[in-house]
């Protein structure tokens, strides 16, 4: 882990003034309720001597003299932010600075990213492994506009992120803005920009509540420069509000007894799930839920909702035969894919927030019991009232199924291993082939996959035993290009705490939108082990225009133009290095690729990033 | 799962199967027939027409959905030639009738283009046992 910056402040002169507010300003990050308001009378004390081990009621600061910036931090330093992804601009210095010198740049340290993309992308990823949400100090108006891509990934994600937005407004300049989050309106939850430190207490405290409540989503606080600039006049009273989480919405209890009888009713119940785990404890609901019924579990693996090997994990092809469907968080279920008089439940907080404008909701679920509600929150009613209903006769039933069950999905496992076989020792190397000598190397390791598992034609959910909670941080929301390596950088942060092991399974293309993001995983040695997909190309794209063509009756072969990037083939291997990666490759033979993943293993257990450049079949 | 609906045919009836595509394609004219001549020789193809094919999979983006050798992928299936007669490959790349895009026309990929495709694809080696393979084998 990276040194934070040696603070100024013990080379400064202290002015000794009594304050008795640290308590507040330690809180606990898992524990957010210990907040308390400044004593009355007082700026509040400042955050990061207390959390340096200043004694709690008695804390010395640098001077009388504080700025609002100084006040901003004491409001956001007891929320719980390990770390502020930064690209620094002018907009934003007087907060950077307090950031650095005020709070001593830790808890929250910066991180410095080299796009504001990459900025809330790196928060993306963090969140979905530690379940806390970061800030990203971006500019307001051009630093957004570079940001909105993967705002728009969380808001699809249902993941917060907390945008703190450098603007000038009260003295403009020409980059200023009158309302800056307008353009990401559409895909934040909440937004406001304060006009004083009162304000800034208030909506800043209201905006990590938003963002934390189901659904989760980002927000964003815009931080006029003026206001974390200007001095704070003496005696000047400011409240820092207190903050509670809110409970999680749950379904209404004579939905939920309604949905446990037709569950435990049921011939062939499914549970499909989409981003029904929200924490490790959503994964122990969902696994119970289904042992209980000993119902089949379909998964869009949005998120780790449901271990890989589990003999009730099924392929999506059962919906066909189930007669009741139990959708969790999982809105874009269509009736169409289920048998006609199939029973749909739905469980989600979709409906409980929404925006109009862009369609990543879908059609209309016709859903025959939809609940408006958290479903992890909603689980352990349903779960009780499930055990209340079954019966002896029941339980023979489902231990019947659970059989049937467990059979599909040892030839299902059977059938991937099969698929795997084929093009073992071709070059370039199989995508099924990099997962396995991947497995065989990190199985007994404390390991996270830190990217998106559908990538190389999800052969690591195929193959590696996927179980715990961080095995794996799910999808990208939007679909959009460029998020998944910043968000494995961000997971990865979030791991190296625990010492885990973070592997990335890297597209080319992907990589290619924030190559700049390997910098930042070098600066702040942020241990991960990369594996490229290198297929030099948009492969996807590439079908899409060869069946366009083909469909058309025109020529096929002209299908690579716009889609294929060689000539020259990009050398991830050196750019990693040039940007402090240790790396190695092209590597085509799958003999040279096991002792490569040694070497580089090597490399991530001592701290570092590592990448491996492989070529490799087109999915 | 496999694309293709025409198999399980015996050697004898590859023979009458590529005779007869032959006999079809004499009705080409003769312009285009004489460009698909090499392909159509009952001979085993040569290394360069293997390599022809190798190619011609990559030109016409087979490759993107069935890998660089035919072995398949979640995208499009693997592709054995092992009891399929060109004939049937070619009338399946004509006309599918499932997800993959039908290849209709010589236009689009003429016919000996595709001979030299499936003399590549015969020439793949069959994949390993899995059984064979130590790092499929593991918990």
């Amino acid at each position: 882990m990276e040194e934070p910056e040696k603070s100024s402040l013990d080379r400064r002169s202290f002015l000794k003034v009594a304050a008795t507010s640290g308590a507040a300003l330690v809180a606990s990050t898992q524990a957010l309720t210990a907040q308390q308001p400044a004593p009355a009378g007082a700026v509040a004390a400042p955050a990061g001597m207390a959390a340096q081990g200043v004694a709690e009621t008695t804390v010395e600061v640098l001077s009388e003299e504080r700025h609002g910036s100084d006040f901003m931090m004491d409001v956001l330093k007891p929320l719980g932010f390990d770390y502020v992804t930064i690209n620094p601009h002018s907009d934003s210095g007087g907060l950077q600075e307090s950031i650095i010198n005020y709070t001593g740049n830790k808890n929250p340290e910066l991180i410095t990213c080299l796009h504001e993309e990459a900025a809330v992308a790196i928060a993306h990823g963090f969140f979905k492994i530690e379940g806390k949400p970061l800030a990203a100090l971006i500019y307001s108006s051009v630093g957004l506009q570079h940001a909105s891509m993967a705002v728009y990934s969380a808001f699809c994600d249902r993941v917060p992120v907390y945008l703190l937005l450098g603007n000038s407004i009260e003295n403009p300049n020409s980059r200023s803005a009158q309302d800056p989050v307008g353009m990401a309106r559409d895909f934040t939850k909440w937004d406001d920009s304060p006009v004083s430190l009162s304000h800034f207490a208030a909506s800043a405290v209201r905006a990590y509540s938003v963002a934390m409540t189901p659904p989760q989503m980002p927000v964003a606080i815009t931080v006029d420069k003026s206001l974390q600039e200007d001095r704070i006049p003496a005696g000047t009273k400011l409240h820092i509000p207190k903050y509670t989480p809110n409970t999680a919405p749950q379904g209404d209890s004579a939905a939920v007894a309604e949905v446990a009888r037709l569950l435990v009713s049921a011939e062939f119940p499914v549970l499909a799930v989409e981003r029904a785990a929200r924490t490790a404890a959503g994964l122990k609901y969902i696994i119970e839920l289904a042992e209980l019924l000993q119902a089949a579990v379909v998964d869009t693996i949005q998120r780790m909702n449901f271990p890989s090997r589990h003999p009730l994990s099924q392929e999506s092809s059962v919906l066909r035969t189930a007669d009741v469907v139990l959708a969790l968080e999982h809105p874009l279920l269509s009736r169409s894919s289920l048998k006609p008089g199939a029973k749909l439940i739905s469980i989600s907080s979709f409906d409980l927030f929404t925006r109009s404008n862009y369609w990543h909701f879908g059609k209309y679920q016709e859903a025959d019991v939809p609940i408006a509600a958290d479903a992890e929150a909603t689980l352990p009613a349903l779960i009780e009232q499930v055990k209340r209903l079954i019966t002896s006769d029941r339980r023979i039933a489902f231990a019947a199924r659970r059989v049937k069950l467990a059979e599909a999905h040892q030839k299902s496992r059977e059938r991937d291993r099969v698929l795997a076989s084929h093009g073992w020792d071709s070059s370039p190397i199989s995508t099924a082939r990099i997962a396995a000598e991947l497995w065989e190397q990190i199985k007994t390791k404390d390991w996270s996959l830190v990217s998106r598992s559908d990538g190389m034609s999800d052969w690591a959910w195929k193959l590696w035993d996927f179980e715990r909670y961080y095995h794996h941080i799910g999808q990208s929301g939007s679909v959009g290009i460029g998020y998944s390596n910043p968000a494995a950088v961000g997971a990865a942060l979030a791991n190296r705490k625990y010492g885990r092991l973070s592997i990335n399974l890297q597209n080319d293309g992907d990589l290619m939108f924030q190559p700049g993001t390997l910098w930042t995983a070098a600066h702040h040695k942020i241990p991960m082990l990369t594996v490229m997909h290198n297929n030099r190309s948009y492969n996807q794209e590439v079908m899409v225009v060869a069946r366009m063509a083909a469909e058309r009756n025109r020529d096929i072969s002209r299908c690579h133009f716009g889609n294929v990037f060689d000539k020259p083939h990009i050398d991830y291997a050196q750019l990693a290095r040039s940007l402090g990666w240790y790396s190695e490759g092209p590597i085509d033979n799958p003999r040279e690729l096991g002792p490569a993943i040694r070497r580089a293993l090597a490399v991530v257990e001592r701290g570092e990033p590592a990448l491996l450049d492989t070529i490799t079949q087109p999915n | 799962m496999n694309h293709f609906v025409v198999c399980r045919v015996s050697g004898k009836l590859v023979i009458e199967a590529m005779l007869f595509l032959l006999v079809m394609l004499l009705a080409i004219p003769s312009a285009t027939v004489q460009a698909q001549q090499p392909a159509l020789s009952q001979a085993a193809p040569s290394a360069e027409t293997i390599a022809k094919g190798k190619q011609n999979f990559v030109t016409y983006a087979c490759y993107a959905c069935h890998g660089y050798f035919g072995q398949g992928a979640e995208t499009g299936p693997r592709i054995d030639t092992s009891r399929r007669t060109l004939a049937a490959f070619v009338s399946f790349v004509r006309k599918p009738g499932r997800a993959m895009p039908p290849y209709r026309t010589q236009s689009q990929i003429s016919d000996s283009a595709l001979a030299e495709i499936y003399a590549f694809l015969k020439s793949v080696p069959p994949p390993p046992d899995p059984n064979s393979i130590p790092l499929l084998n593991t918990k």
